[in-house]
This record gives structure tokens, C-alpha cells and sequence, in this order.
């Protein structure tokens, strides 16, 4: 027994009202000491529930481990009850995990340092005074400035990026072998993100632990990982080296996988792949291959025969497929059209035209509520769309993309500036004006879940725009119309009955883009419209939305922070930072030749799902600190103080947004010094 | 944090306000003259007309209140109609009667309710868990003055454990205050503790499926530990605000419990005053449990600081 | 603009692709979560035995629950009186079965006095905000200050006894929690971002509230009605207990348990009997709520 871990045929059920979920079905891996390796896969495909078996995690009732081993240290932890004493002196002790939601995994009513100093006296018996000099030690190697006052805060006191760090903490403070971190880094930003896993590999060699990163994201996985497990509907469908797995993908849905992610290095007018379909619910035992009802290289005997076992392609490379993709050559990459053909065609004419837009939110304090302070979410932006293009506008939580949006759709009223769209500045038109230019503007939600009524029919969710605007003269014209409208987003108009929650997430967005396609729009505003969607229907949505602009005319300001996407998407991006627009420029120019140092260090954090591109890109640049409160923003450059070109002029004025030729717009001072 | 006690502070006295309002308004919603009301046809002209000049009946409304809440200022209830006496002067000697009742019934709920809703939580499914359900659910549902009559019944009247009614103040004789305390505290307190419970069990329930519970497992803390270091404290808010509301359920509860068993406290008190018309008792009454009510949800609330930091560092 | 498309995956995005979701009716959920339990049947049975004796009292009851016969006073149960008779000679049974009526339409009344008043009151302090929001909170808050029961007896002293005073006092005392909990809920409902998406497509703010946020706000309202039902008929018995609920000779459950309650060594099945039914009755309408909120909405549980 030579692996540190070694997890062998692992059958994890969940018992749900009349239904049994095969969440893990058979999973067997290993991973050896100081070795980082990968699980990745989309949401519900059973990574996150493999890992919590080993620790023995899963809520029982209604999760039942129902068979397998799990050796670790050279016992099977799954004889060990899961309250047992040597099951808890392995949890924390043995095996540190790290959560995903940094909001929700901490417990609010305890002090950080509490949550740290109890693992250490458990697993260290430390007393309590040594262990907390210990705590305070740790925040600061874990990058938390003033750990001695910071130890008696709360989690809600902290950020989210650093109570992840504070997890990190907890996690590793009993210097154990295996650190498992759950999707560890995917609520946060992608700076932070950097951040951190630079942290947790620093840490793994450090104190030579093993680390287990479980993830959706492909490009985390080609950036860090060194042997890779692919999951598909509770089962592992290929593993392999990072080489092995993304230059010679052989199962179908890995190969469909990476086709459907874009990326950033690709160049501009590649198309993504969707992988067609929905992931099985699991609560059939399926004894075939799961993949195959999506499968684009299905023949009879994938549904006929057994599931198809792991078999050695070469090297540590194995993949369970009948038929599994033969030809090593095969591009991972999208396809590339050519560029000429597929620019799209974007007219002279400006469809909307920003201007010096604020938008500030009052800050409230003391018993009276007396206003003493703005919020600056949007601090004096301009821009402009032409008719038929898309405007992407990428950034951080809280650096006001979304204010920006609901602004020019006047949600909100703005503290000034002007907005003109389609020739007329609708700036500050009120309520009832707006209400009639409604029709021409529309938005699309991120959250398929929320922004459906969940009592209305998804017929009358998409046919209200025609009633509120009296579009249509008959039932017949009205039933037409929204039938037409369903088809033009790919669904079949026989479900327009169904209320939303009869919907898969892709269904439910489908329907949000048909209501908002209702009235004819001219301009929409797409607000995360994909980030709450896993990998492979991502691309169903974007190619859809890609289609419906060609076909309609359309002109999207896409709203993101998933710079791969937006790029991908958008013909110009402009990029945001605490309210401010710090640079504007083209989809190419903006990867080749960033000019502000807030989009290079954007940039440079952003993974590429390519291991042998990572291995080139060379060192990450990361930012110093968090990004500060806007109620509390820097003088002069908002960015000066994590800059690492910021000079004394910096600190004292705004740089304006300037033309540095070929309309690459750029808010620094010292962009030609770069 | 100050902010937010001073805040609730000013909110407290205006509902005061309010609840002053209502009290007042009691005795003018009645049909008619209200001092005909209250004496009947068969009093004499002259007693009407001193009713009449004791409430200020002849003076325009608004110095009708100014009146009577000039007087509520300075601790003077009135004189009651049917005992002839201050008001404040009868609620002194019945007070702490119900208190005791009230006090005994409040920690018998919760020295019960939440080691059961724990319990009930943690064995979720369990066939204790049934049984505290099922106890709870007919807790709930169960008259408690029907409750109080049979236990006097059985116990009293048949087995001869306990006596039959009445109250003695423990400072006479304490064993036999103890003993005629029993039932009626144990009906009084079935309602909150049933309430309690349920309130409790659900909540434990709804943390034990958080995250920050799997990350206190996760670090192989026993389950113990987890329950009552990281769970409980998190559980307990809501238990705290039902808590505050409770109160309430003790106050209309010990009505009909006194009247059961023959306790000459608040509750007999006010059926009395209701019974005899006699207005002035009964607002007084409203009065002076409106304000033991407004500060306990006032109490609750602050105490929600100590318990929440989320609360103590805001604003 | 066929360009986009690459031949070898054609229509992809707009293929009826992902369409595997089961048919499921909310309704079809909703039934087999409210019926799955034995206990919620069991309510369901007793309120429908219930309502029906309420409904055919005249005709089922064995003798005229008002007829006094001092001959047959204090009777003990027997084939002729199933449940005995009282000091005045009167048919226990017949006067339960009477008692159902008052029962049913002091809950009914009053629960819908409460929720009608209350509920409105909410969605204007939910909807409007502001200082007309603050206002009925605060006299909410001031009127939860008095319990209950202490304000039914309170307005009943004001008002007098009899069916339609209990009503409006026991109803005015239900008002705070629907207020509340109404309030609440188009808080909550408001910041969906489906509210959002009828202000985008156009809606006036009336068509938003009364097609989105009313219908939305509903399901733990209708919960709360029928726990309510329960708390309004315990209440009302309390009331008649107390003597200032039903005047005699209405036959009321609360009031019967107070008559019986003299005779209690020799007939204690006077008082034991009416109490039961409160309870029984009580029991169902919470059963039933239970059982509502956990198929209307699993999330309510703990909140209600």
C-alpha cells in the first residue's frame, strides 16, 4: 500500500421521497503523499459527495455509504463509525477539508480564532494560550494583516476572500497529510482566487501535504493539478495525467467538455461545442453507460452492454468507454471559423450613448439615519454601442457592472449624467416615460431561478410583454407569437403550460431570453446571464444568444466577471474597477496587449484549460490586498494602492480615460511605461 | 450596538402610547352613556352624575386622556367600581401571586421545552421524537382549563395526591404553597412549553443542516460538541424571540387558570372587573400588562446582542 | 447568417435538446406530501365529520338541546342519554352536537375577520413603506403587548356577551400576526427578481402587485389561517369558560365544561366530554396546518 489514499469502489446513495440518488457509484482513486491532484466535473455529477464519504461527511439520513474502502494510513476508515474516535482523530487531524461557501461555512457566532484554537487543542492538545499564539501565527503566514486584533473578530466582520483564508487556517493548522478543498475558490473573485490557490500550493509543498482540489473549473485544473479524475453522473469516466487528459482527451465528455469552455487565449470567432442534453438525474441505478442518451459517438451496444470499466489507455492514462476516441490528434480546442467570414455586422450608427454617468447610493447612520455619506457604485463612466454590437463589461464583485446596467435600463434613477438611446436621453425621464420606451430595452437575469414567477405558466411568462404593450390583436396572434418565441430560443411550445420549476436551469434561462425577446428589443442588457449554469449548457446559452443577435439585429451589453466568457462573447470589452472604467478596447487587443495594470493582473489570474499554455504563462500576477470598500475608496486612482507602477501622482488625481490609439481606451498614467 | 437599544428604547414607548390609546378607548366604544353603562338602569341620577364627574365624562375627549394618562404617569390607576378601592392598591396584594404562578410555569417550560426540542432534533425520526411530537401536538390542542379539571379530578379529587385549589403564599407555608402550585403551573406552562419545543426542534434542525455544522464535523469534533458548542447558540435565537412572545400566551393562560383553580390573582381579578363593568380596573389591568409585555420583547431583544455578534456590530 | 454554424453540430443551441425533466404537477407534490401522513387524514376526517354535524345538527341530534326536563336532571349516560343529561335535564349530546355550530362559526368568522383586515393591512405596509408602514406596525406592536384572551375579554366587556361580540373581539385579536407575517412576505417577494422582471417588460406597479406579489405571498397565509382556525375555537372556549363567551342557554363547548364542572364528582363526563371535542377539533385544524405547510412549502417549518 503505497498511496496515502486509496479510495476503492465507493458507493454513496441518498434516499429522497420515493427516490434513491446513486451519487457516487463505484468510484475508486487514489492519491499519493505531496501529490496534487484533481476532481472535476459539474455540479451533481457526485465529486463533492465522493469527497465527504471518505471523511464520512454526508448527512445520514437521507446519505448512506453503501459500500466500498477507503485506506488511508494504511486502515480502511469505513469500518470506523463516523462519530468513532479514531474516524474524528483522522477528521482535522489527518485530513483538512476546505468548503466552498466562505459565507455560510464559518459559524457566525463564534469568533475566528475560536474556530481555529479548538482544532488545535482537539488534534495538538495544546492548551489554550499556546494554541491561540499558534492561531495568531497562523493568520499571519495564511496573509491576514493584523492577526492579533483579527483573531477575537466575527466571519461577518471578515471578506469573503479572507474568511476563505481563515478556512484555509483552520484547515491545515494540524499540519495534516491530505487537504481536500471542495470547490474551495469558486464563490470568490478571480483575483482572489489567484490569490488563494497560489496560497494552498505554497502551503501543500511547504508542509509536503497531498492536496485534492475538487472543481468544475478546467482551467484550475490545468493550471495546478497533476493527475485528474473526470466525473460523469456519479462515476469517473477517465483519469490521467494533465497532459494525458487535456492533449489526448479519449472519453466523449471529457472531449465535449473542453470544446464547450471558452478560452482565453483562443482567438476572436472560435465557436463552442455544447454538449446537447442534461446530465441524468441518478435515481435510476444505471447499469449502462450514463453518458450515452448525449453521447455524439453512441452506438447500440453502449446502452446494451454493461457500464464500461476503467481500461488502461497508457501510462496512468484510463478512460470507461466502449469506444473510446481514437485519435490522439483531435483538437481539445473550439473550432475556429475564419475571422473574415464571422465578423458580424456592426453598423455606424450609436444605439446608446453613456455619458458621464453617476450613480451613488446614500449611506445611512446613527438613530436619525442621517445621510452621511455617497456610495459611489458608478463613478462617472462614458461609453458608447453601436447598433448590432455587444459591449462587454467585465469585473469584480461590487465594482458596479450590474449598476451600470440597471441604470441604463432606468431601474434606477441616476445622481447624473445622460444616457442616450436611440437618439433621446432617457437619463431622467420619469417613471411613466420610461415606462414607455420599456419595450425596447430588455434584460436578462443571471439567476433562472429567481427571476421566473414560479405560479405563472412559462406561456404567460413569456406572452405578458405582448399583453402589457398590447402587441397582439387575438388569442390566435398571441398563442402564435409566444409559440414563435419559444422556438426562436429552442423549446418546444407544447411545454408553455408548465410552471418554471418543471424546468432545468438552461430551460428556465431559455425562457427568461424569450420574454425578454418578446417585444422586439433593440438593446439588452445581459446581467451574468451564464454563471449560474453549469460548463456544458453554458454554451448552449451563449451559442444561442451569439445566433439570436445574428439573426435579429440585437445589441447586448453582456455583464460578467468570467473574463473568458465575456471575451468570447463581446466585440469590445470594457473592464471595471470600483466604479470606474479602467480600460476599453477590442476582444483581441485586450489579451495582446493590455495596457492598465488592473486588467494585466485580470488577466494573468484567469486559468487557461490548457495545461501545456499554463506551463508557458509563467508566473501569476497577483494583486496586493483586497479590493477596498467603496464607501471608503483610495484618493486619485482608485487601484494606485495594489499597483505595482503607482507613483506619487497617482495618489492624487483620477487618470482620465484616454485614447491610446486604435480606440484602446485606457485610465492610467503610466501606460506607456509599461 | 447603542443605536439599536435606544432605537427599540423609543419604539417602546410609542407602542406604550398606542396601548394607552386602546385601554382608554375601552370604555368609549361601549354603546351609550358609559356611566349608565357601567351602573345600570337602577342607579340613582345622583350616583350617575358622580360617576360621570370621577371620569371626567363631561370634558371633551382629548382632556378625557390627558387626564387619565397624567394620572397613569404618576402611578395612579384610578379607583375601582366594584372593589371600591386603588387600583393599584389590589394589583399590589394580586400581582405577585400571578407572578409565582407565572414564573414557576415560565422555567418549567423552558427547563423542558429545549432539552426536549434538542433531543427530539438530534434523534430526528427516532421514536422519542414521535413522542415529543406527539405530546407537543396535543399540548397544543388541549384546552387547559378542561386540562386543570381533569388533573383535579384524578389527582385531587380521586387519588388524593394533591390539594383540591386554592393558593397559599410560600412564605406562610411553603410546602403546602408548593403542593397547590403544581397543577396549576403545570397547566399554565403547557402551552409555551409545547410551543418551545416545537420551536427548538425545528430550528436545531434547520442548523444542523448548515454548512459551518459540516465544517465543525470536518474538524473532528465529537457529535456532542458539535450540538452544543456550534449549534446550540446558533439555534437558540429564534427560541429566544418566541420566548419574548410567551409572555403573552402566561398572561391569557393564568385567566383561565385561576379561574380553575380558585387562585385570587390578576387573572380573577380581571374577570371580576369584567363582570362587574368596572372599567377602571380593567384598563388599568390592560395597562400594566401591556408595559410588563412591551419590556420583556424589549429585554428579548437586547439580549439578542449578546447572543447574535451579527447584531452587536452593526451599525 | 449561416456562417456561424458549423456544419458538424448543426442547430445545436436551439435543439429541443435537454427536455428529460419529469412531468411533474406542482399539485400532484402538493397531494402526495398532504396526504402521505396518516396523522393529516386523520385531521382532515375529524373536520369533515365536523363540518357535517355542524351542518345537519337539526336533523341528528337525538333531542332538543334547549328542552329542560328537571325530572331527567344529572342523569348518568345511558341508552336513552349517551352522554347523560345535565342539571337542567338537558340532552348532553344533543348540546354538544349544537355546540359544533358555535365552534365552527366563531373560527370561521373570526379567522376571516382577522385575515381579511389583516392581511391588508400588511400588503399596504409591505407595499407602500415608508411612514404608513411604520404606523401600522407600531399599533400591531401595541396591540400584541395585550395577550389574547385579555383583549377578547376586554372588548367583550365593552361590548357584551353573545356570538357576534366574541367574533369581532376574538377577530380583532387575531389581527397582529397576519399583519405580520403579510408584511413580511411582500418584503420578501418584492426583492425577487421576478418582481424585477415586470418592471422591465412594463407592468404598472398595480399589475406587478396583484399579478406577482399577491399571488406569490400566499401559500404560508393560508397555512396560518387554518392553525388559526384551532387557536380562534380554543380561544372562544376559553371565553365561554370564563362566562363571557356564549350567554346560556347557547350551547357552547367552553361554557358546557364550566356548567359541568360544579357536578364534577358525581357527572364528571359533563365536563369531560365538550372538553374533549375542543380538543379533538383543535388537534385536526393543527394537523391539517402541519400538514399544509409542509406540502405547500417545506422552508415554513419552524416559522409557523
Amino acid at each position: 500500500m503505497d498511496h496515502l489514499l486509496e479510495v476503492r469502489n465507493l458507493t454513496t446513495q441518498f434516499k429522497m421521497d420515493n427516490a434513491t440518488v446513486h451519487a457516487v457509484d463505484g468510484v475508486s482513486y487514489h492519491v499519493d503523499a505531496g501529490e496534487i491532484i484533481s476532481v472535476v466535473g459539474e455540479s451533481g455529477c457526485g465529486k463533492s459527495a465522493s469527497q465527504l464519504s471518505i471523511l464520512q461527511l454526508i448527512p445520514t439520513p437521507p446519505g448512506k455509504i453503501v459500500g466500498g474502502q477507503v485506506f488511508f494510513d494504511g486502515a480502511d476508515l469505513l469500518q470506523f463509525k463516523s462519530d468513532s474516535e479514531p474516524m474524528r482523530a483522522v477528521r482535522g487531524g489527518k485530513i483538512g477539508m476546505i468548503f466552498q461557501e466562505p459565507m455560510t461555512s464559518l459559524n457566525p457566532v463564534l469568533t475566528i480564532g475560536r474556530q481555529i484554537v479548538e482544532s488545535l487543542m482537539l488534534h495538538l492538545k495544546m492548551d489554550a494560550g499556546t494554541a491561540r499564539a499558534r492561531a495568531i501565527e497562523l493568520l499571519q503566514v495564511i496573509g491576514i494583516p493584523d492577526a492579533e486584533q483579527r483573531i477575537d473578530h466575527y466571519p461577518h466582520q471578515f471578506s469573503g476572500g479572507m474568511r476563505q483564508r481563515a478556512m484555509i487556517a483552520m484547515a491545515v493548522c494540524c499540519n495534516p497529510k491530505l487537504l481536500i478543498a471542495d470547490e474551495a475558490t469558486t464563490a470568490l473573485d478571480v483575483t482572489t482566487q489567484a490569490q488563494l490557490l497560489e496560497l494552498l500550493r505554497e502551503m501543500v509543498h511547504r508542509l509536503n501535504m497531498a492536496l485534492v482540489i475538487v472543481t468544475h473549473n478546467l482551467g484550475i485544473v490545468a493550471r495546478y493539478a497533476q493527475r485528474i479524475y473526470v466525473m460523469y453522473a456519479g462515476r469517473i469516466v477517465e483519469s490521467g495525467t494533465a497532459k494525458e487528459i487535456f492533449g489526448d482527451p479519449r472519453h466523449p465528455y471529457t472531449v465535449g467538455l473542453l470544446k464547450s469552455v471558452p478560452r482565453l487565449d483562443e482567438p476572436k470567432g472560435a465557436q463552442l461545442v455544447p454538449i446537447p442534453g442534461l446530465p441524468p438525474s441518478l435515481t435510476q441505478a444505471t447499469t449502462a453507460c450514463a453518458f450515452y442518451p448525449r453521447c455524439a459517438r453512441r452506438v447500440d451496444a453502449c446502452q446494451r452492454d454493461a457500464f464500461p470499466s476503467l481500461t488502461q489507455i497508457n501510462g496512468q492514462h484510463y478512460v470507461a468507454c466502449h469506444l473510446p476516441v481514437t485519435q490522439p490528434s483531435v483538437t481539445a480546442s473550439p473550432v475556429v471559423m475564419p475571422t473574415s467570414e464571422n465578423k458580424r455586422a456592426v453598423s455606424d450608427e450609436t444605439l446608446l450613448n453613456v455619458q458621464q454617468l453617476k450613480m451613488y447610493f446614500p449611506v445611512t447612520k446613527g438613530l436619525l439615519r442621517r445621510k452621511v455619506a455617497d456610495l459611489k457604485a458608478v463613478d462617472d463612466i462614458s461609453f458608447a454601442i453601436q447598433r448590432g454590437e455587444t459591449l462587454g463589461l467585465v469585473g469584480e464583485s461590487g465594482c458596479g457592472k450590474t449598476t451600470v446596467g440597471r441604470c441604463l435600463l432606468r431601474l434606477y434613477r441616476p445622481v447624473s449624467g445622460e444616457i442616450h438611446f436611440e437618439g433621446r436621453d432617457i437619463a431622467l425621464l420619469s417613471k411613466s416615460q420610461v415606462r414607455s420606451i420599456r419595450h425596447k430595452m430588455q434584460l436578462i437575469f443571471q439567476d433562472p431561478y429567481s427571476s421566473l414567477d414560479p405560479r405563472q405558466s412559462a406561456g404567460d411568462i413569456v406572452g405578458e410583454p405582448l399583453k402589457v404593450h398590447r402587441l397582439v390583436k387575438s388569442k390566435g396572434a398571441y398563442r402564435d407569437r409566444v409559440a414563435e418565441l419559444f422556438q426562436m430560443v429552442g423549446l418546444d411550445p407544447n411545454l408553455a403550460d408548465r410552471v418554471p420549476h418543471e424546468f432545468s436551469g438552461g430551460q428556465r434561462q431559455r425562457i427568461g431570453i424569450a420574454r425578454a425577446l418578446a417585444t422586439n428589443p433593440s438593446f439588452i442588457v445581459c446581467d451574468e446571464p451564464i454563471s449560474a449554469l453549469d460548463v456544458s449548457i453554458q454554451a448552449q446559452i451563449v451559442n444561442l444568444l451569439d445566433e439570436l443577435q445574428d439573426r435579429l439585429g440585437l445589441t447586448y451589453l453582456f455583464i460578467g466577471h468570467d473574463l473568458s466568457v465575456v471575451r468570447h462573447i463581446s466585440d469590445r470589452v470594457a473592464v471595471m474597477y470600483l466604479g470606474r472604467i479602467v480600460e476599453m478596447t477590442d476582444c483581441e487587443s485586450l489579451y495582446a496587449n493590455p495596457l492598465h495594470p488592473y486588467t494585466r493582473a485580470l488577466l494573468s489570474a484567469v486559468p487557461i484549460p490548457d495545461p501545456f499554455v499554463e506551463e508557458k504563462r509563467g508566473q501569476v500576477i497577483l494583486l496586493k490586498g483586497e479590493v477596498p470598500s467603496l464607501l471608503n475608496p483610495p484618493t486619485g486612482c482608485n487601484f494606485h494602492q495594489r499597483c505595482p507602477i503607482a507613483t506619487a501622482e497617482c495618489r492624487q488625481a483620477v487618470p482620465p480615460l484616454r485614447d491610446a490609439g486604435a480606440n484602446h481606451h485606457v485610465a492610467c498614467f503610466h501606460w506607456g511605461g509599461l | 450596538m447603542i443605536v439599536f437599544v435606544v432605537r427599540r428604547l423609543i419604539e417602546t414607548v410609542v407602542v406604550l402610547v398606542l396601548v394607552s390609546f386602546i385601554a382608554f378607548s375601552l370604555l368609549h366604544i361601549t354603546p351609550g352613556d358609559p356611566a349608565l353603562f357601567i351602573l345600570g338602569d337602577t342607579a340613582t341620577p345622583e350616583r350617575i352624575q358622580a360617576l360621570r364627574q370621577e371620569l371626567w365624562l363631561d370634558q371633551p375627549l382629548y382632556v378625557q386622556y390627558a387626564r387619565w394618562a397624567t394620572n397613569l404617569l404618576q402611578g395612579n390607576l384610578g379607583n375601582s367600581i366594584v372593589f371600591r378601592e386603588s387600583v393599584a392598591k389590589l394589583f399590589a396584594v394580586r400581582l405577585p401571586i400571578t407572578f409565582h404562578l407565572g414564573i414557576v410555569a415560565l422555567f418549567l417550560s423552558i427547563l423542558v421545552s429545549i432539552p426536549a426540542g434538542i433531543l427530539s432534533a438530534v434523534r430526528r425520526g427516532g421514536w422519542l421524537d414521535s413522542i415529543i411530537n406527539v405530546s407537543a401536538n396535543l399540548a397544543m390542542a388541549v384546552p387547559i382549563f378542561w386540562l386543570g379539571i381533569l388533573g383535579i379530578y384524578f389527582f385531587a379529587l380521586n387519588l388524593r395526591w394533591l390539594p383540591v385549589q386554592g393558593y397559599t403564599a410560600p412564605t406562610d407555608d411553603f410546602w403546602l404553597s408548593t403542593r397547590q402550585l403544581v397543577m396549576p403551573a403545570i397547566c399554565l406552562a403547557l402551552v409555551p412549553l409545547a410551543s418551545l419545543t416545537r420551536q427548538t426542534r425545528s430550528s436545531m434542525l434547520e442548523v444542523i443542516r448548515q454548512d459551518y455544522i459540516r465544517t465543525a464535523r470536518s474538524k473532528g469534533l465529537s457529535e456532542w460538541q458539535v450540538i452544543t458548542e456550534h449549534a446550540l447558540k446558533n439555534a437558540i435565537i429564534p427560541v429566544v424571540t418566541l420566548l419574548g412572545m410567551q409572555l403573552r400566551n402566561l398572561v391569557g393562560g393564568a385567566i383561565l387558570v385561576e379561574q380553575v383553580f380558585n387562585i385570587p390573582g390578576m387573572g380573577r381579578l380581571l374577570v371580576s372587573g369584567v363582570f362587574g363593568k368596572d372599567y377602571i380596573l380593567v384598563q388599568g389591568m390592560v395597562m400594566i400588562v401591556g408595559v410588563v409585555v412591551a419590556l420583556a420583547n424589549l429585554a428579548v431583544d437586547i439580549s439578542y446582542g449578546y447572543i447574535d455578534p451579527r447584531i452587536r456590530y452593526d451599525e | 447568417m449561416s456562417t456561424t454554424i458549423i456544419p458538424s453540430a448543426p442547430q445545436t443551441s436551439t435543439a429541443f435538446g435537454d427536455l428529460q425533466t419529469p412531468h411533474t404537477k406542482s399539485w400532484q407534490r402538493f397531494l402526495r406530501v398532504f396526504l402521505g401522513r396518516k396523522v393529516v387524514i386523520f385531521g382532515a376526517v375529524i373536520i369533515a365529520i365536523l363540518i357535517f354535524v355542524a351542518l345537519t345538527a337539526d336533523w341528528i341530534t337525538p333531542y332538543d338541546p334547549y328542552q329542560q326536563n328537571l325530572r331527567e336532571s344529572l342523569k348518568p349516560p345511558s341508552s336513552a342519554h349517551w352522554l347523560g343529561t345535565d342539571a337542567l335535564g338537558r340532552d348532553t349530546l344533543s348540546r354538544i352536537i349544537y355546540g359544533t355550530r358555535t365552534s365552527l362559526a366563531v373560527g370561521v368568522n373570526s379567522v376571516g375577520l382577522a385575515a381579511l383586515i389583516g392581511m391588508t393591512l400588511g400588503l399596504l405596509a409591505g407595499y407602500l413603506g415608508g411612514w404608513i408602514s411604520t404606523l401600522i406596525m407600531r399599533c400591531v406592536d401595541a396591540l400584541m403587548a395585550i395577550p389574547p384572551l385579555m383583549l377578547a375579554l376586554a372588548i367583550g366587556a365593552a361590548l357584551g356577551g353573545g356570538l357576534n361580540n366574541v367574533i369581532i373581539s376574538l377577530g380583532i385579536s387575531l389581527i397582529p400576526t397576519y399583519v405580520r407575517l403579510m408584511r413580511g412576505q411582500v418584503l420578501a417577494v418584492k426583492q425577487s427578481d421576478y418582481i424585477k422582471a415586470s418592471e422591465i417588460i412594463g407592468s404598472s406597479d398595480l399589475r406587478t402587485m396583484l399579478a406577482h406579489v399577491l399571488p406569490n405571498c400566499l401559500s404560508p397565509l393560508i397555512v396560518l389561517i387554518t392553525l388559526n382556525l384551532g387557536v380562534a375555537i380554543i380561544a372562544e372556549a376559553g371565553l365561554s369558560f370564563v362566562g363571557l363567551g356564549i350567554t346560556p342557554p347557547g350551547a357552547a363547548w367552553g361554557s358546557m365544561v364550566n356548567d359541568g364542572y360544579r357536578y364534577l364528582l358525581s357527572n364528571p363526563i359533563l365536563s369531560f366530554a365538550p372538553g374533549f371535542c375542543v380538543m379533538l377539533v383543535v388537534l385536526a385544524f393543527n394537523l391539517v396546518g402541519d400538514g399544509l405547510r409542509d406540502a405547500l412549502d417545506p422552508r415554513l417549518r419552524g416559522t409557523l
